[in-house]
């Protein structure tokens, strides 16, 4: 019923060292701006593939194949990051995967987070049999590995980018539904939502401008990961064959590629899985920035 | 302000105790030049409001203050006879628990919920007296029913979801006492509770006391619970005694504005019909930020009877009369 | 005070009760009802405020949030201004009661962080057409004002107001909807006592200004003696005793009402006389899943008999006004 009152004044655990606190802050402000520049660098490239890559990601030329990248013996001036076994340009390659890259991440979070996060809302605002239901579905979902679920779609669907986006929208949203039907009972038992609900505000408003608001980092965080997994998961599926279709570079192809040449050629996997990684950890970045950005407490820092 | 005479009947004295925590946001004075005294066998109150400092004074005596950003500044802590600011991390685990015990205000999250009551009963002579398992059981369930649980037999191998939040306040007790301490620390023991049960739990604190010889330090924001157990008050604002003096004379004579300001401002049973329905009389304001204190007297910008002196110089603890400590320019 | 009370009911409740269904397993199948209000009858009249008391789990959060309709109630009736407000449809159900506001206990919870003060009473005129949009900002700036707050806070966010501040703001969001009844549900037991007065005085004061009726939901019997013209407490749902404040308190006729009297703390001196001389009230609050037969309370009752142990007690007047429901009402 009562608060314990040290909660009140100041809490003692919340409040490391000056020092130490300082530290962590700018090491976070740097991480936040290190995303924002691996974002930036990313949207940049998506955005201006055309006229900044340095050649045409479909020409083959058998004659300048495995050429090595710029610092390595044999290695071409026209081509900075060296040949794949057609001879096309990694770089240019790579350049291109990335709109391939951002464009499914993106809309299959955006696939994930409507069906995710209104199955969640629903289960967690009105619970009883809807719950339940929802429940059911999200654990059947969860017990499923991801792999055999998408490559069923796929292949039922047909292979295209289109598809995959289906594929990764709909094998990925029941992580959103737990995360969100949490969060709303817990929501639920706060008083503002009481208030709201005797202030005879419509379910609409409650969940559109009380509920979600509320959630709004977790979700930003959550989406982030699941951003960067999205871009990962396409990856595994153009290199399992049923993703992207060759030629179109994405970097899951060129992995898939790359790895017959592993040995020899190291690089025609190396870079791809490095661009990856940097979109990945980008993301990861800057969505904890923003998510301490949009909380209204840090906000005054 | 003690005489040679009653030292031999003092079990701790905290002389000039200073706590700050360091933020960034500044240092947060939470205890400063604290002093008083806890006599053999006797409880005290401590009284204060949220941020007040009665807690970390707690914490600085166990030395659980986390550190950093916690640092006991200055002060010591004379506990028995010995400096407890001069000992090591191991001599002070050996301290509490054994000698000085806590109980905290939540009895859920104060247990842990994995294990059975015997099982947290059990674990302090496990480890300071060195019993087995079969002999820690044994006494645990000796001291359940000391703290007046009943069927204890059954209740040692529950857990602590099982019992009620007065149940586990005394689980807490029994698992508090369990070594016989010669000062148990109360931090607002019976506020989560219902005041039927809080009235069984103060009516245990105090039998034990009498029983056991034990002192008591009882921290509470409720002048109702402190005038019922303690022998003696501290009343704390903003890390500072403002107040010290016997608990009657506190409510008979309220020489620091502050203590006055609580007790006009809290309701009192059946007031009413002897007075007449008055409106209660407040304390304007806030605490002030203990970031950012005040020059002068830490209460000035809430005190009714504020002068100019009070702005600019800082009061000190003064007796008034005999055992009455205030510090206030304009008492006595 | 007295002039403005009629004796018109505001309000008037019969026979509410709040069953919630314990369901389990995967076909989610009922297993048992949690009897949170088991059939309470009260009325409150045209500005008087009655005093709802009861220890934690008695149900009295209960019978307030099915008077907001927050839930939605098992059976009994709900006439509000001389309507029926149970089983209507939705948009009736509003407009009815609209008037019928609360006040939460948690000021760090009732209010939503993300929003600014302004947006907060804002969206209350907004959704409900209560002021011309351009007339927001002043009826905003004036609510405020009414709570004791200045209008420039209007562009904060709730954590940058101390509690008591915070808890202005939840009266000014009630306020807004212009009800004539107040719910408040314990409204002051989250803040620190210097804070309390405040609010209590607060909430008096708007009574009166706005003519308002006002249910006091409190564990706190002193915080409800102060403000409430009748009294009802309750035990295990059912409500055991209802007078006005001053036969309640001088002259308590149920055992429980006596037994929590005596229990609380009295902040006076003579306070460690007080608790020995008591007599206390044993055991625990039985589960409202599985209440004991007969009466409720007979498992603690000093003055239990065989028949409390079979039969449910009347509900016996026993003077104008002040009724008791108990087979031995006012015997020591």
């Amino acid at each position: 019923m009562i608060k314990p009152a040290l909660s009140q004044s100041f809490s003692i655990s919340s409040h490391p060292s000056s020092t130490i606190r300082t530290l962590k802050r700018l090491w976070h402000l740097r991480l936040g701006i290190l995303g924002s520049l691996l974002i930036l660098c990313l949207v940049t490239t998506a955005l201006f593939t055309p006229w900044l890559a340095p050649n045409d990601p479909y020409t083959q030329d058998i004659t300048q194949r495995l050429l090595p990248p710029f610092w390595m013996e044999g290695s071409s001036s026209d081509h900075f990051l060296g040949t794949d076994h057609l001879g096309r340009d990694l770089l240019s390659r790579i350049m291109y995967g990335t709109r391939i890259s951002l464009v499914i991440g993106l809309s299959a979070v955006v696939l994930q987070l409507i069906l995710g996060v209104g199955l969640g809302v629903l289960a967690g605002y009105y619970r009883g049999r809807v719950d339940s239901a929802i429940s059911f579905i999200v654990n059947a979902m969860m017990s499923f590995p991801f792999i055999l679920l998408a490559l069923t779609l796929v292949s039922v669907l047909g292979a295209s980018l289109q598809n995959i986006i289906i594929a990764l929208g709909l094998t990925g949203w029941p992580v959103y539904t737990r995360v969100t039907r949490i969060e709303t009972i817990k929501l639920n038992e706060q008083e503002f939502i009481l208030a709201a609900h005797s202030l005879a505000y419509s379910s609409w408003r409650i969940i559109t401008r009380h509920v979600l608001p509320n959630m709004l980092p977790t979700l930003l965080v959550l989406s982030t990961v699941e951003v960067a997994r999205s871009i990962i998961r396409e990856s595994l599926l153009s290199f399992l064959g049923l993703g992207i279709q060759p030629p179109t570079p994405s970097w899951g192809v060129m992995l898939a590629e790359g790895r017959d040449y592993m040995l020899m050629h190291w690089w025609l996997a190396a870079f791809p899985g490095l661009a990856i990684f940097m979109a990945a950890l980008g993301i990861n970045l800057l969505g904890d920035a923003l998510r301490d950005y949009t909380d209204p407490h840090l906000r005054k820092y | 302000m003690m005489n040679q005479k009653t030292t031999e009947q003092t079990l701790l004295s905290i002389k000039n105790l200073s706590t700050y925590f360091h933020t960034p946001e500044g240092v947060i004075r939470a205890v400063e030049g604290v002093n008083f005294d806890i006599l053999k066998g006797a409880c005290l109150g401590v009284l204060g409001e949220s941020g007040c400092g009665k807690s970390v004074t707690a914490l600085s005596i166990m030395q659980l203050i986390p550190s950093p950003p916690g640092e006991i500044s200055s002060g010591s802590i004379q506990f028995a006879g010995k400096d407890l600011l001069r000992f090591s991390s191991r001599q002070m685990r050996s301290i509490r628990g054994k000698e000085i015990s806590m109980i905290f205000q939540e009895p859920m999250t104060s247990l842990n919920p994995v294990y059975t009551v015997g099982n947290q009963i059990g674990e302090t002579y496990r480890i300071h007296e060195g019993l087995d398992a079969r002999q820690a059981k044994e006494k645990s369930i000796e001291m359940l029913s000391l703290v007046g649980i009943p069927s204890p037999q059954k209740r040692v191998d529950e857990y602590p979801h099982q019992l009620s939040g007065g149940m586990r306040q005394r689980v807490m007790i029994a698992m508090a006492i369990g070594c016989q301490p010669k000062l148990l620390i109360a931090d607002e023991p019976t506020t989560a509770l219902d005041v039927t049960i809080q009235a069984q739990i103060l009516d245990l604190m105090a039998g034990l006391q009498e029983e056991m010889g034990m002192s008591i330090m009882m921290i509470t924001h409720d002048l109702g619970v402190i005038a019922e157990i303690s022998d003696k008050v501290v009343v704390m604002y903003a890390g500072q005694v403002v107040e010290q003096s016997s608990i009657d004379e506190l409510f008979k004579h309220p020489l620091h504005p502050y203590s006055r300001g609580l007790l006009n401002s809290i309701p009192k049973l059946g007031d009413k019909f002897v007075r007449g329905k008055q409106p209660l009389r407040e304390i304007s304001g806030q605490v002030p930020d203990l970031i950012n204190l005040p020059s002068g007297c830490l209460f000035a910008s809430r005190c009714p009877k504020v002068e100019k002196k009070c702005l600019e110089n800082v009061p000190q603890l003064i007796e008034i009369a005999p055992g009455h400590d205030v510090r206030c320019w304009l008492a006595g | 005070m007295a002039s403005k009370m009629t004796d018109d009911p505001m309000l008037q409740v019969e026979g509410l009760k709040m069953h919630f269904p314990i369901i389990k397993g995967v076909v989610r199948r009922q297993v048992g009802s949690v009897f949170a209000v088991d059939g309470v009858n009260f009325h409150i009249n045209k500005g008087e405020t009655l005093g709802l008391v009861g220890e934690s789990g008695c149900g009295k959060t209960t019978v307030g949030r099915c008077l907001i309709g927050l839930y939605r109630s098992t059976a009994g009736s709900i006439i509000f201004e001389g309507r029926e407000v149970i089983n209507q449809s939705r948009k009736k159900m509003v407009t009815l009661r609209r008037r019928m506001q609360m006040i939460f206990q948690d000021p760090y919870s009732s209010l939503n962080p993300r929003m600014r003060v302004r947006d907060i009473i804002g969206e209350v005129l907004k959704v409900h057409g209560l002021v011309e949009p351009k007339n927001k900002t002043q009826r905003i700036a004036e609510l405020l004002d009414q709570v004791g707050l200045k209008s420039d806070f209007a562009a904060r966010y709730p954590h940058e107001f101390s509690g008591g501040q915070r808890q202005r703001i939840g009266i000014a969001r009630a306020l807004a909807m212009e009800p004539r009844i107040l719910v408040a549900d314990e409204p002051v037991s989250a803040l620190d006592v210097s804070v309390q007065a405040q609010v209590i005085n607060l909430l008096e004061r708007l009574k009166q200004d706005l003519n308002l009726s006002m249910l006091m939901i409190s564990h706190d019997l002193s915080v409800v003696e102060h403000v409430a013209d009748r009294i009802a407490v309750m035990y295990l749902g059912k409500i055991v005793e209802t007078g006005s404040d001053r036969d309640l308190y001088n002259n308590p006729h149920h055992p429980y009402t006596h037994a929590l009297l005596e229990a609380i703390p009295q902040p006076r001196a003579g306070g460690r006389a007080r608790r020995q001389s008591r007599k206390l009230l044993g055991g625990d609050v039985p589960s409202p899943i599985d209440p004991p037969r007969g009466c409720y309370f007979h498992p603690r009752c000093p003055r239990v008999e065989d028949q409390c142990k079979r039969d449910n007690p009347p509900m016996v007047e026993v003077s104008p006004g002040h009724v008791v429901s108990c087979f031995f009402p006012g015997k020591k």
